[in-house]
């Protein structure tokens, strides 16, 4: 008997015969010729438009009538709706929440910093050349 | 980026097919025909529905080549397609579906006087053949014969590749008990 089950059916699938192929490679060419390919998908070119709706979405949370255009209005965060809130904190690494809590208690210029890391964030997602506008009541 | 099991040549004869070279696709089709020929020939009644099969799942593969993900494996992706077209085929001439392709397979399968009348090479995989269920054949066949990975029989097969795991496990306990091999099985372990 075989010293190991696996090591045989390995061994032995090895030495099963291949059958002859020339004949449906000689009816394939003639074939292949015949059969035009698919077009590419087009996924790929979408995936380099998702930062761009990412950043659109964005835009349209701040300010739903402001067109998605280079160098927008300045964007109120205190208008910001609470669902809104959550799905910043959601896309940045800083919390909005946070952010706006602390508003109170934060000096003028700790606040201006912190609205130019979330900037900095956000502008990653935008497209190249345009620039997103925050501001403070 | 070339996929582990496909060879560098491999791998740029894929990309170049993707791009639409005719030619690189012969090539790659000639280094998978026979392998592939022998797979459907194995569970099929008849060496003519074999080769069929094996054209349509090559001209199937050539027309969706710009799609292929050269991350995997071409062979595995080429046995997806065959296979695939191989049950539809089946489900299309046999009512019930599944289990009609494990009918007709089953019919496939060499008489004990056929297997008595060869040498030892060869014998396990038509003993697997006529004594296990044609899925578990199937699943030692890909793991065994073909050399895919549990994730690429997964692929092949539609399933995940845990329930792969279980039903290739279970394969080989049948195959060990109709071996009548004590101890045998013990010996076996996945990879």
């Amino acid at each position: 008997m075989p010293e190991s089950l696996d090591q045989e059916l390995r061994r032995q699938a090895r030495q099963e015969p291949l059958p002859d192929s020339s004949a449906l490679l000689a009816k394939l060419g003639p074939e292949l010729r015949r059969s035009p390919q698919a077009a590419r998908p087009a996924l790929s070119a979408w995936k380099h438009l998702l930062p761009i709706a990412a950043a659109a979405a964005l835009l349209l949370f701040f300010r739903p009538s402001t067109p998605l255009v280079a160098t927008p209005p300045p964007v109120q965060i205190a208008a910001v709706a609470p669902e809104t809130q959550a799905a910043l904190s959601q896309l940045s690494q800083l919390s909005f929440d946070n952010l706006l809590q602390r508003s109170e208690e934060l000096p003028r210029s700790a606040l201006d910093q912190q609205l130019q890391l979330l900037k900095q964030d956000f502008q990653t997602l935008l497209p190249a050349g345009s620039e997103l506008l925050l501001t403070t009541n | 980026m070339t996929p582990a099991g496909d060879s560098p040549d491999e791998a740029a004869l894929a990309s170049a097919a993707a791009a639409g070279d005719c030619a690189a696709f012969e090539r790659l089709a000639a280094l998978h025909a026979a392998p592939l020929l022998r797979f459907l020939k194995q569970r099929m009644r008849g060496a003519h529905e074999a080769e069929d099969i094996a054209q349509q799942a090559l001209i199937k593969a050539w027309q969706a080549m710009p799609s292929y993900n050269p991350k995997f494996r071409f062979r595995t992706w080429l046995w997806t397609i065959a296979w695939r077209l191989a049950l539809s085929h089946y489900r299309r001439k046999i009512p019930g579906g599944g289990e009609g392709v494990a009918e007709a397979v089953a019919d496939d399968s060499p008489r004990p006087d056929q297997i008595a009348s060869r040498d030892g090479d060869g014998r396990l995989w038509e003993i697997a053949r006529r004594e296990l269920k044609p899925r578990q054949h199937l699943l030692l066949w890909l793991f065994y014969g073909e050399e895919m990975s549990l994730k690429e029989i997964a692929e092949v097969t539609g399933d995940n590749a845990l329930v792969v795991r279980v039903s290739l496990h279970r394969a080989r306990l049948a195959l060990g008990r109709v071996l009548k091999t004590p101890g045998g099985v013990e010996m076996l372990s996945l990879t």
